[in-house]
């Protein structure tokens, strides 16, 4: 049931409905009734995994807390941590590895028949497993309580908003939420419709009619000219970007309906100047669970800079793999890993919290769009099918720029056209530091914002019904 | 410009008072900054915006100037080009004579239809009985006497596609009572999205001519990409015998026995409205391509003559000519599997004028 169909239209609708005139406890046993719904409306297969996930983490969660014995604790957290990746890894990994190896020992000569096994990838693995293991995580550090209404903590598992691409959310901010009684207020109904209709526009204008031009271009990676490459490029920066961030924002302004207040995945990625900054703004869920549960682990930047950049490189390569199954996943891995450290060898880095100086605003300019083409040289990695489509490209680009086919013109007119609204709202999303764009223009300029999306969106969305890349992962 | 002097003044004269009106409430709702602004401005501006470009002649001639088939599609252009006639009245004896269908009419009749002074046409590519049904406003406003149809198997024997369905005029509140057939076919042919977009499009103007604007913008785009050029329904003959072949093939790949309860049951539906609004109606059994003839197709052809036979007998303002009482057209009269340009056309048209009483 992809958000962008009439089933999860009507679904929602009927859900919502329900939603409002039940009490707490109603309402938790409503949405885990719907979630479920939710989820087995992809596959009802799917359903025994998400719930072997929290029954497992569920007694996981409650033994580690009453253990006292340091062995037992850590017994569950591995117990928890094998289960998890254990599905995770048999059901997104296992014929990546095995076709590998085998490819391997044939090259050093051990003929061998390793087999591949016809497994269908469950939707939201990588998400669920990755929130519950945040669970057990935190009980085991001591910074959480475990949650001993096991109809609460499946919730908080399978919440439907959020379950299938995210944001992955702590169960330190969303638990209690699940487990108190909630209040939707009026700025919540108006804050979660901002969402929904952005995240709609995101999807259904601009990554949907992006994909038409990067499937065009992807497809004849042999014979396309350099600025077709380029653009196509491009477009599926924007193509990426509109549909996991229009995911986002829709499932986090149906939350909002529902007074759940969900983090903020994304902000102002292609704004920044370096690429500490664009993992602040690109995927924000995952990157810092990545930050808080392997690099920090691992050591983070407490034990020499050798170290630290050791832990960079091994937390964006696994970041890499988390997305996929294939080499090109791991090697976009490894390119943000290398660029995060010429970055900081080159003393570039942001922290946290800390506002980009004000610069010279042509240098900051220049930097902006040259982090841009830094992180679309990473698209590039990650859309190509395999190592010799982007040697294609590349070469394309290098060897081929000519201007004589006239689609060039159509990819770029096509880009500024579906982008240019985008683009307009970051900007002022920026500047005002807030996503919420009605609060700081006028109301005219609302009235024009909303006509002009419901327009883009009804008369030149693609409304195909299509997939939201993050499903495969 | 030619149907300038068909235009319906009366029409005119109510949306520029309509354009006054909701233009005139906008200006004073925010002049006066009243309360009911937050929820009346974007009301009114959206039907202001309809009005412009939905509810106004001259923004359908700039659609059907500036846009061609390669733009929109071969249906969606004849689609807006029967819009456009919405907003005119025709003298009554021009529309005498209509004959209604598929492009099959189109090369048949278009070229009598320019010369003769009662004679028009009202046909769009892919046309089959339940879309002769969801046009069937459109086709009375016309106000013919005497409606012909060219139909056999080709038309009858053929999968309904609710694609086309869905750039249908409006049905308003007749939906209701055609959901439940539009719902069959969905399920039949598995055209579920295509259902909910038609039911999108009643209630969202603005979404059932998307094609349209993405049109435009498709044309502005691709002004410097070179187009190949689409061949005319009448006018390029195949180069090569293997394109006819493949057309031939096309054809009796798309005929189903199946499919020929479902279209009479939409043809019959569309003969009782005609007979509500006292319109004679002549159906001429349509022909194709000689070499599409065969044991498939004949046989095919057997039931949809029983068919159409029947209906004649059942509608008291219908009449049946099968093709044998009429000229058959040979191989060379085809440009194609299925569309005539040939020499026996004119004699055929006059065979079919005579016995209509046209003549």
């Amino acid at each position: 049931m992809l958000f962008n169909s009439f089933q999860f239209l009507f679904f929602f609708t009927i859900v919502y409905l329900l939603y409002r005139n039940l009490n707490h406890r109603w309402q938790n046993r409503l949405l885990l009734a719907a979630s479920y719904i939710f989820y087995g409306s992809w596959d009802w297969r799917f359903l025994s995994l998400i719930l072997t996930s929290t029954v497992v983490d569920y007694f996981c969660g409650l033994k580690i807390e009453h253990a006292s014995a340091a062995g037992r604790r850590k017994l569950f957290l591995c117990i928890s941590l094998a289960c998890n990746l254990g599905l995770l890894g048999f059901f997104k990994y296992f014929n990546f590895f095995a076709g590998n190896l085998g490819l391997l020992l044939s090259k050093i000569g051990l003929a061998t028949d390793i087999s591949t096994l016809n497994i269908i990838l469950p939707v939201g693995i990588s998400f669920y497993t990755f929130q519950t293991l945040s669970y057990t995580i935190d009980i085991y550090r001591g910074k959480l309580k475990p949650e001993k209404n096991f109809f609460d903590f499946a919730l908080f598992v399978s919440f439907f908003p959020q379950l299938v691409a995210g944001p992955i959310e702590r169960a330190s901010s969303l638990l209690p939420q699940v487990c108190n009684p909630r209040k939707i207020l009026a700025s919540d109904i108006r804050e979660g419709l901002f969402y929904i209709v952005w995240g709609y526009y995101l999807k259904i204008c601009l990554a949907d009619n992006m994909a038409l031009i990067v499937n065009d271009v992807f497809a004849a990676s042999a014979t396309i000219t350099g600025p077709e490459a380029i653009l196509g490029i491009y477009g599926f920066a924007f193509q990426i970007f509109g549909d996991f961030a229009g995911y986002s924002f829709i499932a986090i302004g149906v939350s909002k309906l529902m007074g759940f207040h969900l983090m903020t995945n994304f902000l102002f990625p292609y704004f920044v100047t370096n690429p500490s900054a664009f993992w602040r703004n690109w995927h924000i869920s995952l990157s810092t669970w990545l930050r808080d549960y392997l690099y920090i682990p691992l050591g983070g930047n407490r034990n020499g800079v050798f170290l630290t950049y050791r832990n960079l490189f091994l937390t964006m390569l696994l970041g890499g793999l988390w997305h996929g199954a294939g080499w090109t996943f791991v090697l976009w891995g490894a390119y943000h890993g290398i660029i995060l450290i010429i970055f900081r060898l080159a003393g570039e880095k942001s922290s946290p919290g800390t506002p980009e100086k004000a610069s010279n605003p042509i240098l900051t300019f220049f930097k902006i769009a040259g982090m841009f083409q830094l992180t679309c040289f990473g698209w590039l990695i990650f859309r190509a099918e395999d190592i010799t489509q982007i040697k294609q490209m590349l070469t394309a680009i290098v060897c081929n720029m000519t201007f004589s086919s006239g689609t060039w013109f159509y990819y770029a007119a096509t880009i500024i056209f579906y982008g240019w609204l985008v683009f307009v709202v970051q900007i002022l999303q920026k500047k005002h530091n807030s996503l919420l764009i009605y609060e700081n223009i006028s109301y005219k300029t609302s009235l024009a914002f909303y006509m002009v999306v419901f327009y883009m969106t009804i008369v030149w969305g693609e409304f195909g019904g299509g997939q939201f890349i993050y499903f495969q992962f | 410009m030619y149907y300038l002097q068909y235009l319906n003044w009366l029409y005119v004269g109510l949306w520029i008072a309509g354009f006054l009106v909701i233009s005139g409430g906008l200006f004073y709702l925010n002049k006066t900054r009243s309360r009911w602004r937050k929820w009346l401005n974007p009301i009114l501006v959206v039907i202001l915006i309809r009005l412009i470009f939905f509810y106004n002649i001259g923004s359908w001639a700039f659609y059907y100037t500036v846009l061609d088939a390669s733009d929109v599609g071969f249906r969606q252009i004849a689609a807006i080009n029967y819009k456009i006639k919405r907003f005119l009245v025709f003298p009554e004896e021009e529309t005498k004579y209509l004959a209604v269908g598929s492009s099959q009419t189109g090369a048949v009749y278009g070229r009598y239809s320019k010369k003769a002074k009662n004679f028009m046409t009202f046909y769009m590519p892919g046309m089959g009985a339940p879309d002769m049904y969801l046009y069937r406003n459109e086709i009375a406003d016309l106000k013919p006497e005497h409606i012909l149809l060219y139909l056999c198997e080709f038309d009858l024997a053929r999968q309904v596609d609710l694609n086309l369905a869905k750039i249908s005029p409006d049905q308003g509140f007749h939906l209701f009572f055609l959901y439940k057939d539009l719902k069959k076919i969905a399920e039949k042919y598995d055209s579920e999205q295509a259902l909910k977009e038609l039911l999108v499009g009643e209630v969202l103007i603005e979404y059932k001519y998307a094609y349209i604007f993405k049109g435009l913008t498709n044309k502005a785009f691709t002004v410097f990409k070179k187009k190949k050029k689409n061949s005319a329904e009448d006018n390029n003959p195949l180069k090569l015998n293997t394109d006819l072949q493949d057309h031939i093939k096309g054809l009796k790949a798309k005929l189903n026995q199946d499919d020929i309860a479902l279209n009479i049951e939409f043809l019959k539906r569309f003969l009782s409205f005609c007979r509500q609004r006292n319109i004679k109606v002549t159906i001429i059994e349509g022909q194709y391509h000689p070499e599409a003839y065969d044991s498939h197709t004949l046989g095919l052809n057997r039931i949809v003559k029983k068919e159409l036979a029947s209906v004649s007998q059942q509608y008291s303002n219908v009449t049946f000519i099968p093709r044998e009482d009429l000229i058959i057209f040979t191989a060379d009269d085809y440009v194609d599997a299925y569309h005539v340009t040939g020499p026996n056309r004119d004699l055929f048209l006059e065979d079919v004028l005579s016995r209509t009483g046209m003549q």
